[in-house]
């Protein structure tokens, strides 16, 4: 059935040559935007959105959904590029490639550490997609049976999992999920038709529009950091010299052979790290570094300039991907805030995300085609799919030649270009003058979050959960008949209740997180 | 030490900022109307209020305690350049004001050879050219091809002219 599926979504996206399009065109600027240091995926999804939104019927639904997912894959592996080039890892998730992959570069070794980080980053990301692709359809059969407590109980796990794991500081976690809550809570009630909190502006009775929000946190903040460097330092330093030798562009069969049973590993436990929410790549890197470095016979090794210690991170790195998606898809919670972001392009097509969304009726009309949500679903994963490919062959003949543009490109032109694009994707949401000025006044609020340990990751996710979360509220109020209690009793309307376990789940995870920590510090 | 101390005094700071933000919720919950429904508007948002005065008042009372940890790489404004914070925000402010008095084309002009100034850049003929073209494409592709509202500016309005660009 599962197999069938995936053919169905290979004949979904071949059929429309936008999608086809849009997936290498992610791949390249992905890749681009993951190794300019300091600008993320998130922020290349920040300002593509409003273009992507404006232009969904045109492009049909599925060519924007799949650029937005392929482009995730791409940013986290073009990270990559800067770390083993610059030593300035470009996302979080190549903080642990920077180990072996710069100590590479300096030997002379840079093909050699660039391919095998593109290698690895698609093995990964290829694991990752077949685990989301089996276990996503396989939990959505489970969770479709799910009811407003339910769904209430997931959402608040959610948000103090999410809370939680998301930065070093539980509590700073926790408080950046609650200020991206009340933040979504602006604007016009969904059941009574009330306006909440608006503090008398007009332009906020329709609530907070994403993309400033995602603007101001992850690209003007981003902005404001450049500008202090550029008085202080050179953003980066390439000795290109060590990129022209040639005898040292190859990533072996033996070397491939040796790292095998690593980036295996290493994927598992990327998989692993993805499914739940709020831990994502940057985590799953450093976790299969270490463990990998703790089996190796030649430890002493790592940290040198070994293709191990890039094979590792890279391979868990990319495939958090997939698997992040898992909750999104089965539970309609976004693990990441590029899934929180996939939700609203979701909903521009007529797609409420959650179990519902591998169901085969009703038809959809997307990209000139009538589809179920299932046949869609599976288009976006075949995009995923081919997206890696994309991204690994531009990846791998490509990336000495984009590192070297990168690192002749004049930063104090392109950080300007970047804050103009971004005031004028801010006003493009809902073409309003105000979202400006929010994506500015978010834009120093994440500056002060950076510095001070909050979570923007955490805010955003948040953000988007809250109304859906707010309205599972109110509705299992409506069908409770004992209060509040409807959250804790194993039973409502004569049917199971899985809410209980979810708060109990919860629960462990930040009691654990908490003792942990606690621990560390008794031992600090 | 001094780092130590450093940390607690922001933290203090932080527990301040996040405890007006409560309090501001607070207040803001408060304005919102009752419901005959057994959970009206009202609930979640003074909940959230709420929760974020706890956390501010457990963030202050972990200072209070000297439990603020060891201070990582990247904490806190002793290395920010405070000047150019506000160059940049300026500049974004600079923005709003000219894309309401002027209009967009010249809000991207302006905005953009503020920012790069802020960015160090001096060569006046590159900023200029860069300024011109910036804004050629940008009102091409904002207003032209995805076809935004280009409101015309409180003082002047420039978009006779403009709409050659965007084609309108």
């Amino acid at each position: 059935m599962v197999f069938d599926d995936i053919l169905g979504g290979f004949v979904t996206l071949f059929s429309d040559p936008y999608a086809i399009w849009f997936v290498f065109l992610a791949a390249f600027v992905g890749i681009i935007f993951g190794a300019l240091p300091g600008l993320t995926a998130a922020a290349a999804i920040a300002m593509m959105l409003p273009i992507l939104i404006a232009y969904n019927d045109e492009i049909g639904g599925l060519a924007g959904l799949a650029f937005l997912y392929v482009i995730g894959k791409s940013g986290r592996y073009g990270g990559s590029i800067a770390a083993i080039l610059f030593n300035t890892p470009g996302t979080a998730a190549s903080a642990a490639t920077m180990q072996d992959g710069y100590p590479m570069t300096q030997s002379g070794r840079a093909g050699k550490a660039l391919k095998t980080a593109t290698i690895s980053s698609a093995f990964g990301d290829y694991f990752g997609e077949i685990i989301l692709i089996f276990g996503a359809v396989s939990i959505a059969a489970f969770t479709k049976q799910f009811g407003p407590p339910e769904n209430f109980a997931i959402y608040l796990m959610a948000f103090f999992v999410v809370g939680s794991v998301v930065s070093d500081s539980i509590v700073k976690g926790i408080i950046s999920t609650l200020f991206g809550a009340a933040i979504a809570l602006i604007g016009e009630d969904t059941i009574t038709g009330q306006f909440k909190m608006t503090m008398g502006i007009d332009e906020l009775e329709s609530g907070m529009a994403l993309v400033p929000l995602l603007i101001g946190v992850f690209v003007i903040s981003e902005v404001i950091i450049q500008a202090e460097k550029a008085a202080k330092v050179k953003m980066i330093d390439l000795d290109k010299s060590k990129l022209d030798d040639p005898t040292a562009h190859y990533f072996t069969w033996p070397e491939f052979k040796r790292c095998l049973p690593i980036m295996f590993r290493s994927s598992i436990y990327g998989s692993l790290i993805g499914m739940m929410p709020g831990l994502g790549s940057s985590v799953a890197c450093f976790v299969a570094y270490g463990e990998e470095k703790r089996k190796a016979k030649n430890k002493d090794e790592w940290g040198t300039g070994v293709v191990e210690g890039i094979a590792a991170p890279e391979s868990a790195n990319n495939a958090v991907s997939g698997p992040s998606m898992i909750p999104l898809l089965t539970l309609g919670i976004p693990g990441s805030t590029i899934a929180a972001v996939l939700i609203g392009m979701f909903l521009v097509n007529g797609l409420q995300v959650g179990p519902q969304i591998f169901a085969t009726e009703p038809p959809l009309f997307v990209a000139g085609q009538m589809m179920s949500p299932r046949e869609f679903i599976f288009g976006v994963f075949a995009a995923g799919l081919v997206g890696i490919g994309a991204y690994a062959i531009i990846g791998y003949f490509a990336a000495p030649l984009i590192g070297k543009a990168i690192a002749v490109l004049p930063t104090q032109y392109l950080y300007p270009v970047i804050f103009m694009i971004s005031l004028a994707a801010s006003y493009s949401s809902r073409a309003s003058i105000w979202d400006v000025g929010f994506a500015i006044l978010f834009g120093v609020i994440g500056y002060g979050m950076r510095r001070t340990n909050f979570s923007a990751a955490a805010f955003i996710i948040a953000f988007v959960l809250t109304s859906s979360m707010e309205e599972a509220f109110r509705q299992s109020m409506i069908i409770s008949d004992s209060g509040i209690m409807v959250f804790f009793n194993f039973e409502y309307q004569n049917k199971f209740s899985y809410a209980p376990i979810f708060l109990i789940i919860g629960a462990i995870v930040v009691g654990f997180r908490a003792y942990s920590t606690i621990a560390r510090n008794k031992k600090a | 030490m001094a780092q130590e101390s450093y940390k607690t005094k922001l933290e203090y700071g932080v527990s301040a900022i996040v405890a007006f933000v409560g309090v501001f919720f607070v207040y803001q919950a408060s304005t919102i109307g009752g419901s005959s429904e057994a959970v009206g508007p009202r609930t979640m948002p003074m909940a959230l209020a709420i929760t974020l005065l706890l956390g501010a008042v457990f963030l202050a009372w972990r200072a209070f305690r000297g439990k603020v940890g060891e201070m990582k790489e990247g904490y806190g404004f002793l290395d920010s350049d405070l000047k150019r914070i506000i160059i940049v925000v300026g500049c974004g402010a600079l923005f709003v004001l000219t894309f309401w008095l002027f209009g967009y084309f010249v809000a991207i002009i302006v905005g953009y050879v503020s920012t790069l100034y802020a960015f160090g850049v001096r060569d006046k003929v590159k900023t200029i050219t860069g300024a011109l073209v910036m804004a050629l494409v940008m009102q091409w592709l904002f207003m032209g091809v995805m076809r935004l509202n280009d409101p015309k500016g409180v003082l002047i309005d420039v978009r006779p002219y403009t709409n050659l660009i965007s084609g309108e």
